[in-house]
């Protein structure tokens, strides 16, 4: 009796799905891109630059996802419409991929920096010594060892990422979470633990998939080469 | 040749250098010795720039002179590559196969083909008696064995000189042998070396230049006769008799 | 229009502080609760005890999985629906919100708390639980008197790190109707538009309180370490 119901509801709320993941992927670019130079910027001590970055990293991890989502959506088009700009008329998917990037690039920034850091200077010496300038050191022998180091670290924020896009709805996105919810606003109530049931499953095998798509990754970098370099 | 004039460099407010004067002659084997903060390291260092010497110049061959206070970047880049390290904990880049550290410096920095710089790393790797390990990557090496990879990374480059950072103190003893004999067989083909080290037999046995220094000052410099068996100043006595003391007690 | 109504901002502020004792409340109640039950897990997944190995490994799957605000709704609208459903005799509605709050926080502390201490007993346990026994203590007195409050001090950053996301998480809790900072700074936002205003308002009050957060962490962990100080010579 309630078989046929629990596939429509799955369907219909994994019809939504493609809104998640291009909410993920467009963040995940986003963050990692804002991430990089971030982390730049903290490595190097660009004065000035670096005392703002330390500040706005701070407030990311500090204050709740949530708060920082209705800022963006809520606050900035007020403080923008003083100035005359008007951007009340962008869908909330814009909104909610721009805070979730800005997010992430704080802890994405001290992912990278820690496992830039993590390979060492000696091995950066070693780069000298042959006569490598900075950037051929870079491409060839520091970042190739940085990013299998930051790959745990990298899987968690994505996988943490994907379960921050459900507050998404809250503003307005219709994705997994926001179909439920018209499922339920829809149907007066009636069903909403089925509904719980089901989406909670989906975010939890994506989650799964996630995991096992990053170990296998990690399989793939890590052959033969030890994890941490040798002091 | 390499010639360092008046180098000096100062950490804070501790004079690490003061004012040191070298000149290595074409096929030398240099030793340095000294005790533990007499600047040896800080001085090999400055010579491919490493560290930032403070003041002085290094020249090396006839093409190449640097002064210290206001280098370009160019002359920093042209005097390393003219040089090769080795380093005490022998810094292999630890995401390359033993045969790909050796090619390193001679495809990325010396612009040569893959083809040529496989056939040089090959026959390094044969003389250093590590064939089977062309493969490998460095964390499944011995300390030994990836000293003397470090070894012939150095040597590929065929650079002016070779540079020694106490190449042997993080080996546990058994190893100390081989790379010290590797470092016995490059020396007799005529390559430019400097050491620093405290393996003082070495320095006596292979080396054709003795430097010994402390607090910044070379004390004393001559042949190794001159230097390890007949030292004239009371320092350089005095240093050598500690460390001859210590072979008396062998567990 | 100005472009930012401090008056109105400043005003409020005292309003939204109000919402701070139940977001502390919350998080403290969890991390309570979840610690002692993460430890149970821990130990479970340490010993590898059959059975509860494999409860333990879904449950910690589960709720690391699943999006905390999911957690709350399965909750605060499951359990009710249940009880129609399976027609018990407690009455859904006069429970307080906050025992679902509770409930759920606690999980997800107790989740996390979990990998925190089997990380920190599998790197100390083994060398030092032969010790112990070399002396003659039980297993029990090891894991009490030596093991357990070194894997406190290990774990303690750590535990910082959770506490404060914990704060932070709370902020969900308006979702299922608790009155927290979130849920007044929302209200009053939307009496007069003032979104700008009262957000930024709550930011500051969570930002402040994560950095005090951090300095007593910082310090509480530099007293307790006092044993790992190693001797220069």
């Amino acid at each position: 009796m309630g078989s046929q119901q629990w596939g429509i509801l799955f369907a219909q709320i994994m019809e939504r799905l493609p809104i998640t993941i291009a909410m993920l992927i467009a963040a995940l670019i986003l963050g990692l891109i804002l991430g990089t130079i971030i982390a730049i910027i903290q490595i190097k001590r660009i004065p000035f630059l670096h005392q703002c970055m330390t500040l706005f990293i701070s407030f990311s991890r500090c204050t709740p996802l949530l708060v920082q989502l209705f800022l963006v959506y809520f606050g900035v088009p007020q403080l923008l419409s003083a100035f005359g700009i008007y951007i009340n008329d962008l869908t909330p998917f814009i909104f909610a991929v721009v805070t979730f990037a800005l997010h992430i690039s704080a802890y994405l920034a001290e992912v990278i920096r820690s496992a830039y850091l993590a390979v060492g200077e000696a091995q950066l010496e070693a780069c000298y010594s042959i006569g490598m300038t900075y950037t051929q050191a870079l491409r060839r022998v520091i970042l190739p060892q940085a990013f299998v180091l930051a790959l745990p670290n990298l899987g968690n924020t994505i996988i943490d990422l994907f379960k921050d896009t459900s507050l998404a709805f809250t503003i307005g996105v219709v994705d997994i979470m926001g179909q439920a919810r018209l499922i339920i606003g829809n149907n007066y109530g009636l069903g909403m633990f089925k509904v719980y049931i089901i989406i909670s499953l989906i975010y939890w095998g994506v989650c799964i998939i996630i995991e096992i798509i990053i170990h296998q990754i990690e399989q793939r970098f890590k052959k033969g080469r030890v994890n941490v370099a040798k002091t | 040749m390499i010639k360092l004039s008046g180098i000096y460099k100062k950490f804070q407010q501790h004079e690490v250098l003061k004012g040191i004067d070298l000149e290595v002659k074409k096929g030398d084997v240099l030793t340095i010795i000294g005790p533990s903060g007499s600047g040896k390291t800080t001085f090999l260092r400055c010579i491919n720039f490493l560290e930032k010497p403070d003041e002085g110049t290094i020249e090396i061959g006839s093409t190449l002179k640097v002064n210290a206070i206001k280098p370009s970047k160019k002359d920093i880049l042209a005097l390393r590559q003219k040089t090769a390290m080795v380093f005490q904990n022998y810094n292999l880049f630890q995401n390359k196969t033993v045969l790909e550290n050796i090619m390193e410096g001679l495809t990325v920095v010396q612009k040569k083909s893959k083809q040529e710089a496989r056939e040089v790393a090959e026959r390094l790797l044969h003389k250093i008696g590590l064939e089977e390990k062309r493969d490998a990557y460095p964390s499944s090496l011995s300390g030994g064995q990836q000293q003397r990879v470090g070894i012939a990374r150095a040597l590929a480059l065929n650079p002016e000189v070779i540079l020694f950072d106490e190449p042997t103190s993080a080996l546990d003893p058994e190893m100390v042998g081989e790379v010290l004999q590797l470092m016995k067989q490059i020396a007799a083909e005529g390559i430019t070396m400097i050491v620093v080290t405290h393996e003082i037999d070495f320095a006596h046995e292979v080396s054709n230049h003795v430097v010994f220094m402390d607090g910044g000052h070379i004390v004393e410099e001559g042949t190794p006769e001159e230097v390890i068996v007949h030292p004239q100043k009371e320092r350089t006595q005095q240093f050598l008799k500690r460390l001859r003391k210590n072979p008396e007690y062998i567990i | 229009m100005t472009v930012f109504d401090w008056e109105f901002a400043i005003d409020h502020i005292p309003e939204v502080l109000k919402g701070v004792p139940i977001t502390l409340l919350i998080a403290v109640v969890s991390i309570v609760i979840g610690s002692f039950v993460g430890l149970f897990m821990a130990l479970i997944r340490v010993y590898r005890v059959p059975v509860l190995n494999q409860m333990t490994l879904v449950f910690i799957s589960f709720i690391r999985g699943t999006p905390l605000l999911v957690q709350l709704y399965v909750f605060f609208y499951g359990i009710p629906a249940l009880v129609e459903a399976q027609e018990w005799q407690v009455n859904p509605d006069k429970i307080s919100p906050l025992w679902y709050a509770f409930i759920v926080y606690s999980m997800n502390a107790a989740a996390y708390t979990a990998e925190i201490f089997r990380a920190s007993l599998n790197s100390i346990a083994a060398g030092q639980l032969e010790a112990c026994h070399s002396v003659g203590m039980t297993t029990w007195q090891g894991l009490r008197r030596v093991v357990f409050p070194q894997m406190m001090i290990m774990a303690l950053p750590n535990m910082g790190n959770i506490f404060v996301n914990l704060i932070k998480s709370t902020s969900l809790a308006f979702a299922v109707k608790v009155v927290e900072i979130m849920a007044i700074a929302k209200m009053l936002a939307n009496q007069g538009y003032n979104f700008l205003e009262m957000y930024l308002v709550a930011a500051v009050v969570y930002w402040v309180i994560c950095l005090l957060l951090e300095v007593i962490f910082h310090y509480t962990e530099k007293r307790l370490s006092i044993f790992k100080r190693a001797v220069t010579v």
